[in-house]
């Protein structure tokens, strides 16, 4: 293979890879500085607690693609944990997942609705949601936590297979399923296209529309899936659990450097950015940080992380510019 | 010799284009200028550069004798240049007298003095015997009156010279006579003008000397009488002009495309023509005739009230971009930035998007990349595309790559007839030839093509014949030698009425 | 439509009095409407920022947090230090709380929401670190009490802030050349930069604006507490953008109606209440909120794309 392609390859690989060497570094920190860091379990706990947030990110990955986000989320999370815990004694496993999703997916596809199809910007449509779904999880529970009997569905969300935590084994696989689906399959590609120019995609014959309405069906699955893992591993669902986790899976994606701008992004830095923000809890847990100030600590990541994928772009384009002016320059006029 | 503005050696790049290289130009206090270009040869950049918007890579500016750096806009403001944009800069939701003084509102006692701004405005307005109302919301008015609020602009802000980029392409005729007016009256008050155009009328009734770009170099300075049209264009061209342009000789094969009384209310009404097998079909006519919108309607891109088109006898769906394709037609559209390039994706993903249904297994599950790995290279090769690897990001080629990446997309994809807008525009000259050749590939093979270009020549040398519309009607069909463009403005204009 | 759109906020709020007054009469009483008008006075005074800022084109998320950490603040320093240095405190606290939203808009370049999604977290953070999680009760120092019950004549003096304010805003707003930018900067940014306007001044400013109207109405709502907590304030944001938005102020920018957003305010104020008397439970009013939001957006873009149909 000739030198010059093989470094090609080698630098696509490595190319946006920033939250993975992140993440490294975080992990070489925590081991060096605290001991209890150095113990596999920590690790297991770390894969387990991405899993929750990354289900929900790989989702919102495709429709931060497609230039939109979804607020509703959190709340929508909370919602199918009640609905998963009141059912799953009565339906069994898999109906229940089957069920859970399925309504996780009409939820999106009503965000869809009100932003796809009647042109409400995502972010507002969205943002009243995050209110109505926290309502409904408060109106069905009566405010009141709920809890399940059947101790065989915690080994949802607290078991191991081949002693990797169930959940992270569920979601690497997914998110190596989805990569594969962004790049691979027609609909992955509708995603890229309407998020790099929804003119260009109506010219191309692209239905623009039921692309993005399809995303946010996704994102309304995906966050089905992890409410029933959630509810598994915690016994219980309680109306008022996960404020803040659209924030954590935004930041995910986001962090992973998939730009709010939309298309571009990539499935396995989600991934890799939601181990991160596992860590980071972990971490801070360990340190004993107060548990106000992991909040600012995590708002403060999370600017940082806006603020860096503006940093990023201006640096590419830095880095193009004089790419190009050299490369002019050599092509000697 | 007065000098208001002297450039010397102006050079600015962008990623994948340079766009000005060595320019020196000298601008006398008192004239009009025109600075004339094909579309691409750098007028927009040189004009940002002498507005502060972009920063050159090297060079000087002398402005009234001073050497001077702009680094904002507001920096070439107090030099005394103003800039009048295509685009224009206003506030929609300010009036007309607010978006002057933006940044100057007369204060009374910490409180805008509305009373004297008015007055101001319309003392401003009158100088100039400028129709407009200083109260009115700039969102509301119209594209003509919306230049003439940017020239009261520039004109209070104590500019000497005022730089004008392409004024008269959204006007009608009555407004492009009243702008000329307000130059003349402008020209009475000393002021400097830039006149950037590509419309050799104009240039022939305003300037003063002319400048000529190519491929962002300055081809040549001249006083307007040392020159006539054939002299400017062959600058602005670079070789013969009758060489350069194609003329159609392929043999034109049997009718392919029947349109009948396409009508969508109010932009065209009872459009009927027929294109045969490899013939060049242009539309001609005016701005905001109607042509753009009857090339939507024949793509599926909007509805039609009423009418047919058929394709071989066989009448033709045209609810979405989908049918239109599956019924055998391609289309290009006239500006690749914003709805031709999917700017993030690799040159590959652009070339095969438009056939990603035809090759895609499983019902759409999945894109075999050994399929769309040899789509790129038909058509790259075809295109004679210049990529470094298959998967180098479209936003970064040049704008005559971009161009082809947008060509190749839809010919990728088999057509019959291909709606083509504005081929060459923002296309440096080398790439326009290969377009041309390969547009004259694509006919002898039989492929039907319906043109619409904004540049003249072009449009006349590469049509086999000519549909002039003009109020959303055909106005007339020219063939043959019939096509030129006297001949053309005056059924485009109503001045000679066909049958 | 047109008319509908400036004043269709006015018909609205007139007939959901209409329909409570007939459901539940005891609404008209005048002790009931005094009561309606201070409830509705937080909202409305936070509304004045946010009006501003949606049609300088921005959004402001955080304000929820903003009030939770007024309250903490002044729950903590008024039984030390007496109201009035803690209400110097809170202004100082609350103009700061500006700068870095405006600050972190304007230099790190991140989109309002967005970044407002993030400072919402921390704000709240600090105002939980501050108390570390408790209540902050105010037991001396009592004559904050001014601000929720007290009154002038018959009209409480929340009322009376809000008219105020909502006078000195319409002055701002139509009289000042800072009224003028930010309907610049709405309506085009890229405009309003190029003619010399300092845009990052003036988002600043506006994000100030934001931030020291919630500073005001949660003094009122410490008043009524007399209490400070983190946890106060979930929704704020809310019910704020809605009144904002359902006031018709465009989310485009350019144009903001300010005494629309009373009206909205007073309106939403009005459904709140007449459920509250009408026995429904607080999780339900939320999602009637949320659920009128929706509807008033609806109504704007589906007027907005017939709009657009007539005149193509």
């Amino acid at each position: 293979m000739p030198k010059n392609k093989r470094s090609t390859i080698i630098k696509n690989l490595f190319a946006d890879k920033g939250i993975l060497f992140a993440l490294i570094l975080l992990w070489l920190i925590g081991i060096i500085a605290n001991r209890n860091f150095r113990n596999p379990l920590i690790f297991m706990n770390i894969a387990r607690e991405a899993a929750f947030v990354g289900f929900a990110g790989i989702g919102m990955t495709f429709l931060i693609i497609t230039g939109d986000f979804d607020l509703s989320v959190g709340s929508l999370l909370a919602l199918l944990a009640i609905v998963t815990v009141s059912i799953v004694g009565t339906v069994g496993l898999f109906p229940t997942i089957l069920i859970v999703v399925l309504l996780g997916a009409i939820a999106g596809g009503l965000n869809g609705t009100l932003s796809a199809v009647m042109g409400i910007p995502a972010f507002i449509a969205t943002l009243a949601m995050y209110f109505v779904y926290r309502a409904l999880a408060f109106i069905i529970s009566d405010g009141n936590p709920v809890q399940f009997q059947e101790k065989w569905f915690t080994s949802l969300g607290n078991g191991k297979i081949l002693g990797i935590p169930t959940p992270f084994i569920i979601f690497l696989a997914l998110a190596v399923l989805m990569t594969f689906v962004l790049r691979y399959s027609l609909f992955g590609r509708r995603i890229l296209a309407v998020g790099n120019s929804k003119k260009a995609s109506t010219i191309s014959g692209i239905p623009v529309m039921r692309t993005k309405f399809g995303a946010f069906m996704l994102v309304g699955a995906f966050t089905g899936l992890a409410a029933v893992f959630l509810s598994s591993r915690l016994w219980s669902a309680n109306p008022g659990m996960k404020y803040g986790y659209e924030f954590e899976v935004i930041s995910a994606v986001v962090l992973g450097g998939t730009s709010l701008k939309g298309g571009k992004g990539s499935v396995m830095n989600t991934f890799i950015a939601a181990l991160f923000f596992a860590t980071l809890n972990t971490t801070m847990n360990i340190f004993r940080v107060d548990s106000y100030m992991q909040r600012v600590v995590i708002g403060i990541v999370l600017l940082l992380a806006f603020s860096m994928s503006g940093i990023r772009d201006r640096i590419e384009e830095y880095f193009r510019v004089r790419r190009s002016s050299i490369a002019s320059a050599k092509a000697g006029d | 010799m007065k000098y208001a503005i002297r450039a010397k050696n102006i050079t600015k790049t962008f990623p994948g284009v340079k766009a000005l290289t060595d320019v020196s130009l000298d601008i006398v206090s008192g004239e009009t200028h025109s600075i004339v270009g094909e579309n691409g040869a750098g007028k927009s950049t040189l004009m940002k550069v002498l507005g502060g918007v972009h920063i050159a890579d090297s060079g000087e500016l002398i402005v009234h004798g001073e050497t001077t750096r702009f680094k904002h806009p507001v920096d070439s403001q107090k030099s005394g240049i103003s800039v009048i944009y295509q685009e224009f800069n206003l506030m929609n939701a300010l009036s007309v007298s607010e978006n002057i003084y933006a940044n100057r509102l007369p204060l009374r006692a910490g409180f805008v003095d509305k009373k004297r701004l008015l007055n101001d405005t319309r003392a401003l307005l009158d100088k100039l015997d400028l129709p407009l109302d200083p109260e009115i919301e700039v969102g509301k008015l119209s594209v003509a009156e919306k230049q003439m609020t940017e020239i009261a602009k520039a004109v209070s802000l104590d500019a000497s010279v005022i730089i004008m980029d392409e004024p008269t392409a959204a006007l009608n005729d009555a407004e492009v006579v009243r702008l000329f007016d307000i130059i003349k009256n402008l020209k009475e008050q000393g002021k400097t003008i830039l006149y950037i155009s590509h419309r050799m009328k104009e240039i022939f009734d305003v300037s003063d000397r002319v400048s000529v770009l190519r491929d962002g170099k300055l081809v040549g300075t001249a006083p307007l009488s040392e020159l006539d049209e054939d002299a400017i264009v062959k600058m602005m061209v670079g070789r013969d002009v009758k060489a350069f342009y194609r003329k159609p000789g392929n043999s034109i094969g049997e009718n392919i495309l029947k349109v009948k009384n396409l009508s969508r209310e109010p932009y065209f009404r009872n459009i009927s023509f027929d294109v045969k097998a490899g013939e060049i079909f242009g539309l001609g006519g005016l701005m905001g005739c109607g042509r753009e919108e009857i090339c939507s309607a024949l793509y599926g891109l909007e509805t039609v009230d009423s009418g047919l088109v058929s394709i071989k006898g066989q009448t033709i769906n045209l609810k979405s971009a989908a049918s239109a394709m599956d019924a055998g037609i391609a289309y290009v559209t006239e500006d690749r930035k914003e709805s031709g390039i999917f700017p993030l994706m690799g040159v590959c993903d652009n070339l095969t998007m438009n056939t990603l249904t035809e090759i895609s297994w499983f019902g759409g599950s999945y894109l075999p990349p050994g399929e769309e790995k040899s789509i790129f290279n038909t058509y790259s090769d075809l295109m004679k595309i210049r990529s470094s690897n298959p998967n180098q990001i479209v936003r970064d080629l040049s704008g005559g790559n971009q161009q082809k990446a947008v060509l190749g997309r839809a010919l990728a994809r088999s057509c019959k007839v291909l709606v083509l807008l504005e081929p060459t525009r923002g296309i440096d000259v080398g790439t326009k030839g290969e377009i041309y050749e390969l547009l004259d590939q694509l006919t002898n093979k039989g492929l039907s093509i319906i043109l619409v270009s904004s540049d003249l020549p072009e449009l006349i040398s590469l049509s086999h014949r000519v549909a002039v519309i003009r109020d959303g009607s055909v106005a007339g069909i020219l063939s043959g030698e019939e096509i030129e463009e006297t001949r053309i403005m005056k059924i485009a204009t109503g001045a000679e009425v066909c049958a | 439509m047109k008319i509908w759109e400036r004043y269709g906020i006015y018909f609205l709020a007139v007939g959901t009095l209409l329909i409570f007054a007939i459901l539940t009469p005891n609404i008209i009483s005048q002790q009931n409407i005094l009561n309606l008008l201070s409830q509705v006075s937080m909202v409305a005074i936070a509304g004045v920022g946010m009006t501003f800022a949606i049609t300088a084109g921005g959004f402001d998320l955080s304000i929820g947090s903003q009030m939770a950490l007024a309250t903490c603040i002044l729950g903590l320093n008024i039984p030390r230090y007496g109201l009035i240095p803690s209400l110097g405190i809170l202004l100082i606290a609350g103009i700061l709380l500006g700068i870095f939203n405006g600050f972190i808009i304007t230099k790190l370049k991140i989109q309002t929401f967005v970044a407002t999604l993030a400072t919402m977290t921390i704000f709240r953070g600090i105002a939980l670190l501050y108390t570390q999680g408790h209540d902050a009760t105010i037991y001396s120092h009592l004559d904050i009490k001014v601000f929720s019950s007290g009154k002038l004549g018959i009209i409480p003096v929340p009322v009376l802030i809000m008219l105020a304010l909502y006078i000195i805003a319409t002055i701002i707003y139509r009289r000042t050349r800072f009224g003028v930018w930010v309907r610049g900067i709405g309506s085009g940014e890229e405009a309003a930069h190029i003619s010399g306007i300092s845009v990052s001044k003036v988002m600043t400013g506006v994000f100030v604006m934001t931030a020291v109207t919630t500073m005001i109405s949660g003094t009122i709502l410490t008043s009524q507490l007399l209490t400070g907590n983190g946890r106060l304030g979930q929704g704020f944001e809310l019910e704020v953008i809605t009144a904002t938005i359902l006031g018709g102020t465009a989310l485009t920018g350019g144009k903001g109606s300010l005494w629309g957003t009373l009206v909205a305010a007073i309106m939403l104020g009005i459904i709140k209440n007449g459920l509250n008397l009408l026995g429904v439970p607080d999780f339900y009013q939320r999602l009637v909120t949320g659920l009128i939001l929706i509807a008033a957006l609806s109504i704007n873009t589906l007027s907005a794309r017939l709009a657009k149909r007539r005149t193509s």
